[in-house]
């Protein structure tokens, strides 16, 4: 009888966070690394502060002052938490110069990484020999190994795999570049649209009801509040917007899919991510509340322990199907695993 | 500058017999969002054949690939390569650029899903001030405070950063002319389009179709099963109207899109020497 554990190894799991107290919480809930967005204020106030220098919006979701940058890295330092800036936008040549400024700033305040997708912003920080290692992001969209081949070249060390390939198509990729790093999704993203290949814009939306009606861009904490937006009309995300299709198998899918509001999660599939060459979990969510990022992150290790005690996949699956219901207050549902069989 | 107007077709569509103009001698033909849709070898030598026999020249679009489509579309490159002097290959995926480079008789050119321009019709709304501020509203704040929700109007570098698109900075452009790729592709934006043209290269506008995002496939996007295979439901288009967004979307496969049919009047300026259009799109019914 074969009584190894059916997670032999444990992936490391990588957090989202936006202030040195998140990333105290994240690692003693069992985080490994951790990642962060930014906005420094001269980017925010010429570009705005929605969708420019990564895809999530407003200040909730990022860091906006260099004094909460210097703070957080200095935890990073003192706890030994490698650090990745999302830097993970598609730029533009009026974006490019102040973007490849904040990673010079990002290396030399202690930062250990960046996590990105522009190729141009890429090969500007390889010429300047910064001190930091390349995460190439998920928005990226790399499908094949060609891709990853190309990309190597270019200096990417670690590769964030799209949510919708296949276990055996990861498993390919991973086993031809034994050098590069594998990360993978597995909590919170779910877009219908493949990350890297979706052009909507991710705004603030202030519509009652909606996660960003909360604290999020005020301008001013005195006498009076104001709060600024490019966009009065904007109500949501495209992928969200969609949801009120006309399209008759559209409404039909988002019923069955889409209004369960419930995170998208590979909490059941860690030992087949693990197996495929996949050595990092992903959370995603830098605009969630950090109770609900602690308790992600949480999730994920009390998941990643179930699969490394168990011998047995059914008893570890059902184990964290209870744990799910747990966390988030909801049964799970297949509707929201991830790396399924596309067809 | 010279702009030619080209016509984009399935694999399952043959274009029709016409006499030969100058500007009309190229055709697009392929999917830029599903693999699936990647012909059979004897079926494209078949296409390919027939177009040289009427004097035409071939641009094949592919799309991003996994490893599994990667490999056909580089078998059916190598043979229509062989077979066709003009050809040309839209590359939407770095994978099969890196893997093709240099290895064939053909062009390769960077596609649109290379270029990941900002396409959401909603940033045509930023710059309309009036509009804008009659929107102006009290929404709900911290610590049960209410906050006037105001209009920012957008820097010109705001601006400027929507119309560009990523491929069109000059390290990336350098590293596509190291892989002999000089033609890149773009959407024609509702909010206004931007390329600083170089030497040596063109650009290819679609049009009026802006591709905004794509799925894995259908089954991304509403109930119905990929059949694997694309067959005649696969890619009829279906329109959304929304009254978040300035003009009406539509799904055609595995992708959105919405219409723009304003052709910019400074296309040489911005290195425009192409117009391409699909052509099952032209006759739509909204």
């Amino acid at each position: 009888m074969n009584d190894k554990p059916i997670l032999r190894i444990r992936p490391k799991i990588v957090s989202p966070v936006c202030s040195s107290d998140e990333l105290r919480n994240a690692v003693e809930m069992g985080a490994n690394e951790v990642y962060c967005g930014m906005i420094p204020p001269l980017v925010g106030k010429r570009f705005g502060y929605d969708d420019i220098i990564s895809r999530r919006q407003g200040r909730l979701a990022n860091v906006t002052s260099m004094e909460t940058m210097k703070s957080m890295l200095l935890e990073s330092s003192r706890l030994h938490i490698p650090v990745a800036l999302a830097i993970n936008s598609h730029l533009s040549r009026s974006l490019l110069p102040h973007v490849v400024g904040l990673a010079e700033t990002w290396a030399r305040a202690g930062g250990s990484a960046v996590l990105l997708s522009d190729i141009a912003l890429l090969i500007a920080l390889k010429r300047k020999a910064l001190p930091l290692k390349y995460h190439l992001s998920i928005m990226a969209a790399v499908f094949n190994t060609a891709a990853i081949d190309f990309y190597a070249e270019l200096g990417v060390q670690r590769v964030v795999l799209p949510r919708e390939l296949l276990f055996p198509e990861i498993a390919r990729m991973t086993a031809s570049h034994p050098s590069i790093e594998f990360e993978a999704l597995v909590l919170h993203d779910r877009c219908p649209f493949i990350d890297g290949l979706c052009g909507f814009y991710h705004g603030t939306s202030f519509a009652p009801g909606t996660a960003t009606s909360e604290p999020c861009t005020s301008s001013s904490r005195t006498h009076e509040r104001r709060v600024y937006s490019n966009n009065l009309f904007y109500t949501g995300h495209g992928c969200s917007i969609l949801l009120n299709s006309t399209d008759a198998s559209h409404v039909q899918y988002c019923e069955e899919v889409e209004h369960k509001n419930l995170p998208a999660c590979a909490a059941c599939q860690l030992s087949q991510l693990a197996e495929a060459g996949v050595g990092f979990l992903k959370i995603a969510g830098r605009g969630l509340r950090a109770t609900d990022k602690a308790r992600s992150v949480s999730f994920v290790r009390t998941a990643v322990d179930q699969w490394h005690c168990t011998t047995d996949a059914a008893k570890a699956r059902s184990t964290i199907r209870r744990l799910y219901q747990e966390a988030f207050g909801q049964p799970c549902d297949d509707s929201k695993c991830y790396y399924q069989a596309g067809a | 500058m010279a702009v030619d107007t080209v016509e984009w077709y399935d694999w399952s569509e043959l274009p029709p017999a016409r006499p030969l103009r100058h500007e009309n001698r190229r055709i697009y033909v392929g999917s830029e969002t599903c693999a699936r849709f990647l012909p059979g070898l004897e079926q494209a030598l078949d296409y390919c054949q027939a177009q040289i026999d009427m004097g035409r020249y071939l641009t094949v679009v592919t799309s991003w690939l996994s490893d599994e489509f990667l490999a056909k579309a580089i078998e059916l490159i190598e043979l229509l390569s062989e077979r066709h002097q003009q050809l040309e290959v839209v590359c939407n995926d770095w994978g099969l650029l890196h893997a093709a480079n240099g290895r064939f008789a053909c062009e390769l050119v960077a596609g649109r899903l290379l270029a990941v321009q900002r396409t959401d019709p909603r940033l045509a709304m930023f710059g309309r001030v009036a509009l804008q501020r009659t929107m102006e509203k009290d929404v709900p704040h911290v610590e049960g405070f209410t906050a006037r929700l105001k209009h920012c109007a957008p820097s010109s570098a705001l601006l400027a950063h929507l119309r560009q698109s990523p491929l069109d900075c000059p390290q990336t452009l350098n590293l596509l002319q190291t892989k002999h790729v000089h033609r890149f592709e773009v959407s024609n934006l509702l909010q206004g389009l931007e390329t600083s043209p170089r030497a040596g290269w063109r650009v290819t506008l679609h049009y009026p179709d802006v591709l905004i995002a794509v799925a894995r496939d259908c089954r991304s996007l509403s109930s119905r099963k990929c059949p694997g295979k694309p067959d005649s439901t696969c890619s009829t288009p279906v329109a959304h109207a929304y009254d978040d967004f300035p003009v009406s979307l539509y799904r055609d496969a595995n992708a959105w899109f919405y219409a723009n049919p304003n052709v910019p009047d400074n296309l040489s300026e911005m290195g425009i020497d192409r117009l391409v259009r699909k052509r099952k799109l032209s006759s739509r019914p909204w």
